[in-house]
């Protein structure tokens, strides 16, 4: 069996542009270029923040002449004005940045900041102008679709002519003053990036003279260069050049003694130069920035000038996580309609068009119970009764009609003992019998309480994990909305779950039949729910060899540990909300350490953060965490967010951060504020 | 012929040669075999340094078990010098300078527990000394089934170019990995590099490693997202044998061939450090660039016990290795 014909083996799209374009642009959905994402081919900058996986990489890649290329030759992804347009990318990690500052240009650590944020502007135009030069060959080539549209008119000519034109600019103080042509311009601008990285790799003792005498302003030369481009006529079209910029976390790094944020750490002040460029607003140049959530809102002063980016005046926010992220409204969920499609375009690349046209089609939902209790029953004899155990010192009464009810409705009866935990905790006694029941063992009234809609549906989820750990079995996980569930708005996280579903699907078609070519007609629930367990258990490993892997990895353990034990040993559902912990702004902006540790986790998707408004009766506003869906798959709890989370303190989780720690969620007594947890 | 083999063998070889005093850079840690080469060595000046890993639960194990070895060595003629893991490569510099004042010697630089990023480090910058009368490169095994079952280091860092080591000339189209026990951070390197550029990865496998250490590389091959694929992706390489490593190096990519002499791969040393040496060796001669994903801590437990020690000369004379 081709392992290619899984659909979604290769879980990069970018990935395929250069395997196989064609490819590429049946698999990239242009769903996601709607909404404030088109302002990234909008003149203007842009800065696309999101949590790894989400997507950044892919939106900037677009602008990559090779996909942009692909785009063309095999049908338009994107149809816009805006696009494609002439661009070039910088990635601070391959691009040789992660070396900046590690030698010394200055004694005292002020002069030797500034000196490196020189050298970093500089040596950040230089290779975006060599880069540049590369693009503008690419396009002198006849019949090429990406000139074409761009309206480049390309010829050896023009290209010396641009070549003296720009020289002469101002910006270069000089030191292009020898430049004949085009060649002569590529040559001076990569003796200049090699004589740069020779010294960044300890090739040689000093920066040469010239070098330091010459040093242009970051983002000045790219501007002349675009009015150069139009000047010299190389475009027919004129517009910005686009820069295209990723790993900007990279320039943080350089810097690994200092601390954090801090105004002394050489990373922040090297962010703080690129925001210079975009500070400049040079209509000419628009920057496209990926970013990781926190990256930016702590780095937003321009180097060297007391001012601060302000969003809508200097640049575009695009906030993925934002546009993804599931709100009241599902019908409105963005994500749900993109994954439709991009996991459409995958089922048809393979040529299953056959499949179900709707996906919750191709999904099987899940038992009625949720744990696949019918084959528990074939299985082994159970008690007749609720599955979970009722309360100790239970009447009669309510034991009897527990036993009636869960011979045609387990579920009921399970509520039915939920509510009874609930009820007996509070009050500290059972509930009247024949206040719900009368003596035909009918329900009183048509609104029992653990019937009553918002009740169940507060305590649905958690309810079903309770029912599976009770009877010894795992929670299913089925139908198309679950999977969008757990994958937490992450493309990649959908992907690598349908990767592991569709490998089950044809190992086990390949045993009956020829070929395995089939498409699956439906996706059982046990293969999908093997599939997220697959991903899931995937999922935290790849935590474990991430940056600070051991870190984050051990504190995700123990906290979803926690997490799990709390919502388990819950008889009543007190706290379905438990799933996730809130903490006071005001403790965290005294906490910088545990509040950057918190951001890193986020950053990372290992978790969700959301502001959070809080029901204590000070009012004080309150951020909270909750462990990504993917992650709670693995810890057997509920991917979902209702009533109130854990209410803890800065001191509480920084004790948790100390490895071997047991975390332990603590339950406070009925008369605190969580006491309105309690059903009314 | 290719001038490496056991310590005890090769070194008196190459004194009688060179006719020159003996210096040694080393490191201590807590793993008993960062003493070996130092005992087993005679040398007349040395400089061990004392890596300070980031604060972590292993910290006091880690430093009794560094004063301990400390202790095996009084009395000789050492320098110890405390540097942190993430020390800017501008201290090491200095320290290197000031220990090879009087250049006339035969150099050894123990790599047995030296971080990567020092080691690559000190090596570029000791190969550059002409008056260096000969350089040699050690390495000792821990003992038979001495490495420890747990992970080895924790909370590396994100991916980043050695230091010395950045990108020098084009940017790379194949990426050379040795693999190891561990690959922690490797995903992240590979994710980025498919992304934005075309590249061709190879791995090359370290062998033998012997039983369990087969299944554990195996199993941290099978870790990465997009493990090796098809003919040619993996190539077993000596884990002992830097020269082998080199040669399989310069059959993958070839130096100074059209395709690689503008843009040589770049190189990630995850796997034994005798691969890793032949990689260093590479990119010195080349101009690659080497990323890593330095761990922050390392287990205390790293090792146990001591092995063969083996020496690689690189420098004797006016000839040189590979």
């Amino acid at each position: 069996m081709p392992r290619d014909l899984n659909p979604f083996h290769t879980l990069y799209v970018t990935e395929t542009a250069r395997r196989n374009p064609e490819q590429f642009t049946q698999l990239f959905s242009p769903e996601i270029l709607h909404g404030e994402v088109t302002s990234l081919f909008e003149p203007g900058n842009t800065i696309v923040q999101g949590s790894i996986g989400i997507g950044k990489t892919m939106l900037l890649t677009l602008f990559m002449p090779r996909i942009a290329r692909a785009s063309l030759q095999h049908g338009e992804l994107l149809k816009h004005e805006g696009y494609p347009r002439f661009a070039v990318d910088i990635n601070f990690s391959l691009a040789g940045f992660s070396t900046l500052g590690q030698r010394p240009l200055a004694d005292s650590g002020d002069e030797n900041r500034g000196l490196w944020s020189a050298v970093f502007g500089d040596l950040f135009n230089y290779y975006l102008v060599e880069r540049i030069l590369v693009n503008l060959r690419d396009l002198e080539g006849p019949e090429d679709l990406l000139a074409e549209r761009l309206g480049a008119k390309i010829t050896a000519a023009k290209l010396d002519e641009f070549a003296r034109t720009l020289a002469k600019r101002q910006c270069w103080y000089d030191f292009l003053k020898n430049v004949e042509s085009f060649e002569s311009l590529q040559k001076a601008v990569s003796k200049r990036v090699a004589a740069y990285r020779g010294f960044l790799a300890w090739n040689r003792k000093r920066l040469p003279p010239a070098l330091q005498r010459t040093k242009t302003e970051i983002g000045v030369p790219l501007g002349e260069i675009a009015d150069c481009l139009e000047e010299c006529g190389l475009f027919e079209k004129a517009g910005p050049l686009v820069v295209t910029v990723d790993q900007t976390e990279v320039l943080l790094r350089v810097d690994p003694q200092a601390s954090g944020n801090s105004e002394t750490s050489l990373g922040v002040v090297l962010c703080r130069t690129v925001n210079r460029a975009l500070g400049s607003r040079d209509p000419r140049v628009s920057y496209k920035i990926a970013s990781r959530p926190y990256a930016l809102e702590q780095n937003l002063q321009v180097y060297g000038t007391g001012a601060a980016l302000e969003q809508g005046r200097d640049y575009q926010l695009v906030d993925l996580d934002e546009i993804f992220r599931r709100h009241e409204n599902e019908d409105e969920w963005f994500f749900k309609r993109f994954a439709e499609d991009v996991v459409q375009r995958r089922l048809r690349s393979v040529g299953w068009e056959s499949l179900p046209p709707r996906l919750d089609e191709l999904f099987a939902g899940e038992p009625s119970s949720g744990t696949g209790d019918s084959a528990g029953r074939r299985r082994r004899k159970r008690a007749p009764g609720p599955r979970l155990q009722p309360p100790g010192r239970l009447p009669a009464s309510w034991s009897t009609y527990l036993s009636g009810l869960a011979t045609h409705d387990l579920d009921d009866a399970d509520r039915a003992v939920v509510w009874l935990h609930q009820i007996s905790r509070r009050e500290r006694a059972m509930p009247d019998f024949d206040k719900y029941v009368d003596e035909k063992q009918e329900p009183s009234s048509d609104n029992l309480p653990w019937r009553r809609e918002w009740w169940r549906k507060e305590r649905n989820e958690v309810l079903k994990f309770q029912v599976a750990s009770q009877t010894q079995q795992r929670r299913v996980y089925a139908g198309w909305r679950m999977l969008l569930t757990v994958s937490g708005s992450s493309t990649y996280i959908l992907l690598s779950i349908l990767r592991e579903a569709f490998d089950i699907f044809i190992r086990d078609r390949a045993g009956k039949e020829r070929g395995g070519e089939t498409p699956p007609s439906v996706i059982s629930a046990a293969t999908l729910s093997q599939a997220i367990r697959l991903a899931a258990k995937r999922a935290l490993e790849r935590v474990a060899h991430g940056p600070h892997g051991d870190t984050r990895h051990d504190f995700l353990l123990r906290l979803g540990t926690a997490l799990r034990d709390a919502l388990m040993s819950d008889p009543g559902i007190s706290y379905p909300g438990w799933t996730g912990f809130s903490l006071s702004k005001a403790e965290l902006s005294e906490a910088p350490d545990l509040r950057r540790f918190l951001e890193e986790l986020s950053g990372f998707g290992d978790l969700v953060h959301l502001d959070h408004t809080t029901k204590e009766k000070d009012g004080l506003p309150r951020e909270k965490w909750y462990l990504a869906p993917i992650l709670c798959a693995h810890f057997e709890i509920p991917a979902i967010r209702t009533k109130e989370p854990y209410y803890t303190s800065a001191a509480e989780v920084a004790n948790w951060r100390k490895r071997r720690t047991v975390i332990k969620l603590r339950r406070k007594d009925r008369n605190d504020s969580q006491s309105e947890l309690f059903p009314g | 012929m290719e001038p490496w083999g056991q310590l005890e063998w090769l070194v008196p070889k190459l004194l009688d040669r060179a006719n020159t005093p003996v210096k040694l850079i080393g490191c201590i840690s807590p793993e008993d075999r960062s003493t070996a080469v130092p005992t087993k060595l005679e040398f007349s000046e040395g400089l061990l340094l004392v890596v300070e890993d980031a604060p972590s639960r292993y910290s006091a194990k880690a430093a009794r078990k560094v004063a301990n070895n400390r202790r095996l060595l009084e009395g000789a003629n050492v320098t110890f010098r405390s540097l942190s893991l993430f020390a800017p490569p501008a201290d090491l510099e200095s320290a290197l300078a000031k220990f090879l004042r009087d250049p006339e010697c035969l150099l050894v630089i123990d790599m047995t527990s030296l971080p990567k990023r020092f080691f690559f480090f000190l090596l570029k910058l000791t190969l550059r000394r002409k008056r260096l009368a000969g350089l040699c490169v050690t390495y000792t095994q821990p003992e038979a089934g001495g490495y420890a079952d747990a992970p080895l280091a924790e909370d590396a860092i994100e991916p980043a170019e050695l230091p010395g080591y950045s990108l020098q000339k084009s940017e790379p189209s194949t990426v050379i990995v040795s693999l190891g026990f561990d690959t922690l951070g490797l995903d992240a390197l590979l994710d980025d590099f498919r992304n934005y550029r075309e590249v061709d990865v190879k791995f090359l496998l370290p062998f033998p490693p012997g039983q369990p250490y087969s299944r554990r590389i195996w199993r941290s091959v099978f870790s990465l997202g997009n493990p090796p694929e098809g003919a040619g992706a993996a190539r077993v390489v000596s884990a002992i044998d830097a020269f082998d490593a080199y040669r399989a190096l310069m059959q993958i990519a070839p130096g100074n061939s059209s395709r690689f002499k503008n843009a040589p791969p770049a190189l990630a040393p995850f796997g034994p450090k005798p691969v890793s040496l032949a990689m260093c060796l590479y990119a010195i001669k080349f101009g690659s660039p080497v990323y890593y994903t330095q761990p922050s801590v390392y287990n205390p437990d790293y090792s146990v016990g001591i092995g063969a020690s083996w020496a690689y000369c690189l420098r004797l004379g006016n000839r040189s290795w590979p």
